[in-house]
C-alpha cells in the first residue's frame, strides 16, 4: 500500500486531504509544517509527499528541497491561485507537479496517481520519436506548438511503442506494460485502443504510424 | 396661484413696464440733448413773426389779435412795461418765468426758455406746460415796450393723438397678456402631461403612452422620457423573469435536499441508499453554491460602468492552466484533447477571461460523450486574437441555439440535472466577451459536436 505524507499548517486541509487519500486507499502520514515532517521522515519513508507552499516557520519549496535531498521522494505542491507565477519556483525547487487550490478532490487524486504511476514505471520522462515528443511529466505528447492530451491508458500505450521506434511489441508484452499483470480483459481492449491513438496521431501528424504485425502485435514508425 | 401662468402674466407685465420706462428715459434723453434746441428755434419764428406782425400793423387790436392766435393752439403770455400781465390761451400748469426772463425781453433781448429748460431725467421736456418752458420776443405797440412769450398748447394740439397712442398701447398690452397666456399653455400642457406620466412611472406603471409631438426641447424631453419609460418598463419585465427564475433554481435544488434529507432520517435504510441519498443531497448542495458564485459574478459583471480590470497577462498560459485543472475529468471520461496554441499575450481582464475558458471547457466536457474529443485553438491575428472550443459532443439544436445566452436557459433540463449546470455560465461568458469589445459565435449539429468561437479584439 502506497504511503503519503501531507504537510499543511491548516488543520482543517489537512484533515480534509487525509480523508480523501484513506478514501482513495492510501495510507496517510499527517503533519503541520516542515519540521514536523522532515522528523516523521526519520522514522517512516512515504512514497510521496503533498506539501502545502504557504507555511509557517519553513516554507513548502524549502521542505521540498529538503524532502528530495534527504529522501528523494516525489512532492506535489499545493499553492494558492496568487502563486501560480511561482509554479516554476516550484520545479526549480524539485517538485514533481502542482495543484491549485480550491481544488476538486478527483483533481488533486489524478496528480497523485500521474505521479507515482510515472515513478513505478521504469521509462525515461521525455521520449522522442521523429516529430513526436511524448512528456511522461505533463502526460502530454506534442508535435511543434500543437499538444495532444490522451487518456493515460493510450498515452502508456503511445510511451511504451515510443519507446523503440520499429521495435515489434508483442500484443501480451502491450497488455501486460499497460494494463498490469493481473489484467483479465480480452485482447480486444487493445486492439481499440490501438485504433483510437491511430486516429489521433494521424491528425497530429502524419510521419508517425502505428503498424500492425500480424500475428504478433504493433509497432512505431516514422516515415523519412 | 403659484403656477407657471401667474409667472408668465407678471414676467410680461414687468417686461412692458420696464420697456416703456427705458423708451421714456431715451426719448426724452434725445429730447433734451437734440430736439430741444430745434423746438425753441422753430417757435421763436413763431414768436418773432408774431412779434413783428404787431409791430409793422398798427392799427391792430392786440387783444382781438392774441386771442385769435391763441384759439391756433399756442398760450401767450404778455407782459408791458408797466408790468401789466395778461395771458392768452389756457393757464399755465405751473407759473414760474421768471422777472429776469421779462426784463431781458422788455430790454429788447429774446428769451429761449425751451432750450434753456433744465434737463430734468424724469420730466418730458417737450410736455412741461410751464411758463418758463417759452420762447420770448419783445415788440413795440402803441409806443409801448411789451414781452411776449408763447408755447403751443400741447393739450390742446394733441389730445386725440394722447387717445390714439394711449388706446394703441392699452390694446398692445391686453393682447400681449392674452398672447402670453396662449403660449404659455402651449408650453405647459405638455410640461403637465409628463408631470402626470413621471408619476405614473413612480408607481411603476409602465403602459401608456405620451401623446406628445414637438420638435423642439419639450418633444425632445418627452421622447427621451418615453425611451426612458420603455427600458424601465423593459428592465422591469426582466428583473422579475430573473427572480422568478432565481427563486425557481433555488427552490427546487432546496426541496431535493429537504426530501432526502428526510429520507435520511429512517433508522433502517440500507448502506446503498443512504450513500446514494447522501449523493444527492452533496450534488445539489454544490449546484447550489455554484449558482450563488455565478449570480455574484453576474451581478458585478452588470454594473453601469465597467468592472474590468485589464492588464497584460500570458492568454496561452491561462487556457493551458484551465486544461490542466480539468485534467481529471478528461481522464474520468476518457477524452482526449488537442490544443494549437499560439503565445500570445493579451490586454484584458485575467479573471472574468479565465471565467469564460473555464465555462467554455467545462461546457465541452458535460457534453460531449465518453471517449469523445475537444480541439483547443488558440490564434493571433493582427488586431485580434481567436479562441474556439471545439467537442465532438451531443450538440445543440437549432432552436435552442438562439436561446442558450439567455440566463437560465438550459437546453435539456433533464440533463443538467445530471451535469449540475445553473443555466448561467454562457451568460456569463458572452457578458465577459462583450466588455472586451469581442464576440461569439456557436455553430452546432446535433450529434456531431459544437463549436464555440470567441473573437476578442487587441487594444
Amino acid at each position: 500500500m502506497m504511503k503519503i505524507l501531507v504537510v499543511d499548517d491548516d488543520p482543517n486541509i489537512l484533515e480534509l486531504v487525509s480523508i480523501q487519500l484513506l478514501q482513495a486507499g492510501y495510507t496517510v502520514l499527517k503533519a503541520s509544517d516542515g519540521f514536523e515532517a522532515l522528523e516523521l521522515l526519520e522514522t517512516d519513508l512515504p512514497d510521496l509527499a503533498v506539501v502545502d507552499v504557504m507555511m509557517p516557520r519553513m516554507d513548502g519549496y524549502k521542505l521540498t528541497k529538503k524532502l528530495r535531498a534527504e529522501a528523494d521522494i516525489p512532492v506535489l505542491l499545493l499553492t494558492a491561485k496568487g502563486e501560480l507565477e511561482d509554479k516554476e519556483k516550484g520545479f526549480l525547487a524539485g517538485s514533481d507537479d502542482y495543484v491549485v487550490k480550491p481544488f476538486e478532490p478527483k483533481e488533486l487524486l489524478f496528480r497523485i496517481n500521474a505521479i507515482l504511476r510515472r515513478y513505478d514505471k521504469v521509462v525515461d520522462v521525455f521520449i522522442e520519436a521523429g516529430p513526436l515528443k511524448i512528456n511522461r511529466q505533463s502526460y502530454e505528447v506534442s508535435v511543434g506548438k500543437k499538444v495532444l492530451l490522451l487518456p493515460l491508458k493510450e498515452f502508456e500505450l503511445l510511451s511504451v511503442l515510443a519507446s523503440r521506434l520499429n521495435h515489434v511489441f508483442a500484443r501480451e508484452l502491450l497488455l501486460e506494460r499497460v494494463w498490469g499483470y493481473d489484467y483479465e480483459g480480452d485482447e480486444q481492449t487493445l486492439s481499440v485502443h490501438i485504433k483510437r491513438l491511430r486516429e489521433k496521431l494521424g491528425k497530429l501528424t502524419e510521419d508517425v504510424k502505428i503498424s500492425t504485425v500480424r500475428g504478433v502485435g504493433y509497432k512505431l514508425e516514422v516515415s523519412s | 396661484m403659484r403656477s407657471l401662468y401667474g409667472k408668465f402674466i407678471a414676467m410680461t407685465a414687468a417686461i412692458m413696464v420696464i420697456s416703456g420706462t427705458i423708451a421714456f428715459l431715451a426719448v426724452n434723453t434725445y429730447y433734451h440733448q437734440y430736439l430741444k434746441g430745434q423746438n425753441d428755434e422753430k417757435n421763436m419764428i413763431i414768436a418773432k413773426s408774431v412779434a413783428s406782425f404787431i409791430q409793422l400793423n398798427e392799427g391792430l387790436n392786440l387783444e382781438d389779435y392774441l386771442a385769435a392766435q391763441s384759439a391756433m393752439g399756442y398760450k401767450l403770455y404778455v407782459v408791458s412795461e408797466r408790468r401789466e400781465a395778461k395771458l392768452y390761451g389756457k393757464p399755465f400748469r405751473i407759473e414760474n418765468l421768471s422777472k429776469k426772463a421779462i426784463d431781458q425781453v422788455l430790454n429788447g433781448e429774446v428769451y429761449h426758455g425751451m432750450g434753456n429748460l433744465p434737463s430734468e431725467t424724469f420730466v418730458t421736456g417737450f410736455f412741461s406746460d410751464e411758463s418758463a418752458n417759452t420762447v420770448g420776443a419783445p415788440f413795440i405797440y402803441g409806443g409801448e415796450r411789451h414781452a411776449l412769450f408763447l408755447r403751443p398748447d400741447i393739450k390742446m394740439l394733441f389730445t386725440e393723438v394722447h387717445y390714439i397712442l394711449g388706446g394703441m398701447v392699452l390694446v398692445m398690452a391686453v393682447i400681449s397678456l392674452l398672447a402670453m397666456l396662449m403660449v404659455a399653455k402651449k408650453l405647459i400642457d405638455p410640461i403637465t402631461a409628463l408631470t402626470a406620466a413621471t408619476k405614473k412611472v413612480g408607481e411603476e406603471q409602465f403602459t401608456g403612452t405620451l401623446d406628445i409631438h414637438r420638435k423642439d426641447e419639450i418633444g425632445q424631453l418627452a421622447n427621451s422620457f418615453q425611451q426612458m419609460t420603455e427600458k424601465l418598463s423593459e428592465n422591469d419585465r426582466i428583473r422579475k423573469e430573473f427572480i422568478s427564475d432565481v427563486s425557481h433554481d433555488f427552490q427546487s435544488p432546496l426541496l431535493n435536499i429537504k426530501g432526502y434529507a428526510q429520507l435520511l432520517l429512517d433508522d433502517e435504510l440500507p448502506e446503498a441508499s443512504r450513500k446514494s441519498y447522501a449523493s444527492v443531497i452533496q450534488s445539489e448542495t454544490e449546484r447550489l453554491s455554484s449558482l450563488t458564485k455565478q449570480l455574484l459574478l453576474l451581478t458585478s459583471l452588470d454594473q453601469l460602468s465597467s468592472p474590468l480590470n485589464r492588464r497584460t497577462f500570458d492568454l496561452d498560459e491561462q487556457l493551458k492552466e484551465t486544461v490542466r485543472k480539468y485534467r481529471w475529468l478528461l481522464e474520468e471520461k476518457e477524452m482526449s484533447l488537442s490544443m494549437d496554441i499560439d503565445e500570445v499575450r493579451y490586454m484584458g481582464d485575467p479573471a472574468f477571461l479565465e471565467k469564460v475558458w473555464e465555462n467554455l471547457v467545462l461546457n465541452a466536457l458535460k457534453y460531449t460523450e465518453i471517449g469523445g474529443a475537444i480541439d483547443i485553438l488558440l490564434t493571433e491575428r493582427e488586431n485580434e486574437v481567436t479562441v474556439t472550443v471545439r467537442d465532438t459532443g451531443i450538440g445543440i439544436g437549432e432552436k435552442e441555439l438562439v436561446r442558450i445566452f439567455d440566463r437560465f436557459y438550459r437546453a435539456d433540463d433533464s440533463r443538467t440535472q445530471q451535469t449540475g449546470g445553473t443555466g448561467l455560465g454562457l451568460s456569463i461568458v458572452q457578458q465577459v466577451v462583450k466588455l472586451h469589445g469581442g464576440t461569439i459565435d456557436v455553430v452546432s449539429q446535433i450529434g456531431e459536436g459544437t463549436t464555440f468561437t470567441v473573437r476578442l479584439p487587441k487594444l
